[in-house]
């Protein structure tokens, strides 16, 4: 094509043109092919995961110092007796990267590194510390572990929400 | 090619080769591989580091095959693993080779990378070899982060949740892509599924390309010589032929490897642990494989700065210390010195916090 080497002004333009739909038309087409793929890898394609702001625990009969796990939703969470007798509840997801804490009536004792007592929560990951309240203490954690209201009814039942 | 290859005759084959260079015009590889030669020196043993890597790798390939028999990914997942180790015939050594030698694969690798760094192996022409190998390291890394969770015992999941929360903190991709890897709003059997489909096939199959690739280069540019053999008069330089004598060393070490492999596989039988269980709480001494010991341990000790949250910190750490490791073919020639102190420095914090974090979790 001898007549294409030196093109004119108007083929000059006509060839630019041609070149930006094309290159257009190929990150369309491309857009088109990977978006799919995105969609198709995202989670909650498959089924809308229900957020859960309350759970009704039944009736429980915790001492003081005594905790139970319980799922709040998808996610573990703690419901515990204070040393005072006062009904609490803590989720149970380390603030630092996501694992699950544990509730320590003394926390003067190993693995929790020392300098620490009395009640609290601690994660074995990255050594986590949380005082009685799930206030972060010591160790990496950014954040207190959010805390739960925790109603009692009449007949005992327990319910926990997010206030 | 350099002088000191003497030219051969070219020998024309015969049997089922003859037979192919009838047909196909392989004479010119028949002769360039009768004419590989390897240089050898006093150090010329690091060669053997790529070879071992390859040879975890094939094992890999053959007991990763054989587990898919029996494993099934998620709600299964720990029990079909559990059957393998006790029902199975020999599943316990099968499952017990695929475990070290996913551990000996990954040191290897190392091992080769800083040899291959110390060497200077990785300049001019070798970049492309360079950053293939470190691609390979990479995805070796992939392979055992996301092999890790498949037996879904409880190591695995506190593993895996740490892991794909460093993931999430990661700004802007962070969240969309650990969505992605967790597949539902918590790590469950949902996770398991896309982890054994990389597992078993994503990384595999980009492994093999990059792998192909970083032979190709080395075959048609020769394996780097160091500055010392490099210097030595020509009469003073030894080279042994690739076929048959270093590859008869090869696999001579490799025989060796794959018994050492077998014995501890035979003696020390990689355990399963208990079953993971969402709700409960994280063991006491938890900690990952030994080539993330490093990283967790300086995650334990990072400060929170301000806005910046520790594993801010940590990522930028690691992020920067990966790019600039990735980088060394082209930190320039003025620079190669800088490049070795670099290189030592991370090699010492690797081996330091490693003890560090071994020692935390009472191990030593």
């Amino acid at each position: 094509m001898s007549e294409s080497s030196t093109p004119q002004p108007e083929q000059a333009k006509r060839r630019k043109f041609l070149t930006y739909s094309l290159r257009t038309l190929a990150g369309v087409w491309a857009a088109a092919i990977f978006y799919p793929i995105v969609k198709y890898l995202s989670p909650h394609a498959k089924e809308v995961v229900k957020e859960v702001s309350e759970i009704n625990l039944g009736a429980k009969d915790l001492a003081p110092g005594q905790s139970e796990s319980f799922a709040f939703g998808s996610k573990p969470a703690i419901l515990y007796k204070n040393g005072t007798g006062e009904l609490k509840a803590v989720s149970a997801v380390c603030t630092h990267l996501g694992c699950t804490v544990v509730h320590k009536t003394d926390l003067s004792q190993a693995p929790v590194p020392a300098g620490h007592s009395g009640e609290g929560f601690f994660c074995n990951c990255h050594l986590g510390v949380y005082d009685a309240d799930g206030k972060n203490i010591a160790g990496p954690p950014p954040a207190p572990l959010p805390q739960y209201k925790v109603t009692v009814a009449e007949n005992g039942d327990i319910t926990v929400s997010k206030s | 090619m350099s002088e000191h290859q003497t030219d051969q005759k070219t020998t024309a084959p015969s049997g089922v080769l003859g037979w192919l260079a009838d047909r196909y015009q392989i004479q010119g590889l028949i002769d360039y591989l009768a004419k590989k030669e390897v240089p050898s020196y006093r150090h010329s043993f690091w060669y053997y580091m790529g070879g071992l890597s390859l040879m975890f790798f094939i094992v890999q390939i053959i007991t990763g095959i054989l587990l898919l028999f029996y494993y099934t990914p998620g709600k299964e997942a720990h029990a079909s693993v559990q059957f393998i180790v006790e029902k199975v015939s020999f599943g316990w050594l099968i499952r017990s080779v695929h475990s070290y030698a996913a551990n000996l694969m990954i040191f290897f690798v190392f091992v080769h990378m800083f040899s291959v760094i110390f060497m200077k192996a990785y300049r001019r022409p070798r970049e492309l070899t360079y950053i293939t190998g470190f691609i390979l390291l990479a995805l070796s890394m992939g392979m055992g982060f996301s092999g890790y969770l498949l037996p879904w015992d409880e190591l695995a999941y506190f593993a895996t949740k740490i892991g794909i929360n460093i993931t999430e903190s990661v700004p802007l991709i962070g969240p969309v892509l650990g969505d992605m890897l967790k597949g539902g709003p918590e790590v469950g059997f949902d996770t398991i599924s896309r982890f054994f489909a990389l597992h078993v096939w994503g990384i595999p199959l980009l492994m093999t390309g990059v792998l192909g690739a970083h032979l190709f280069f080395i075959q048609v540019q020769g394996i780097s010589e160091p500055d010392g053999f490099k210097a030595l008069p020509a009469e003073k330089k030894k080279y042994v032929k690739f076929f048959p004598t270093f590859m008869y060393d090869d696999l001579l070490v490799w025989l060796i490897a794959i018994n050492g492999l077998i014995v501890l596989a035979v003696f020390f039988p990689w355990e399963l642990g208990p079953e993971a269980n969402v709700l409960a709480p994280t063991p006491e001494g938890i900690h990952p494989e030994w080539y993330f010991m490093a990283m967790f341990q300086i995650l334990k000790i990072l400060p929170n700065l301000g806005p910046l949250e520790s594993e801010h910190i940590g990522n930028i750490i690691f992020g920067l210390t990966g790019v600039l490791l990735a980088a060394i073919p082209f930190w320039g020639s003025k620079n190669e010195r800088l490049v070795t102190y670099f290189t030592i420095a991370v090699l010492a914090g690797l081996v330091i916090f490693s003890i560090l974090g071994y020692h935390a979790v009472g191990s030593i």
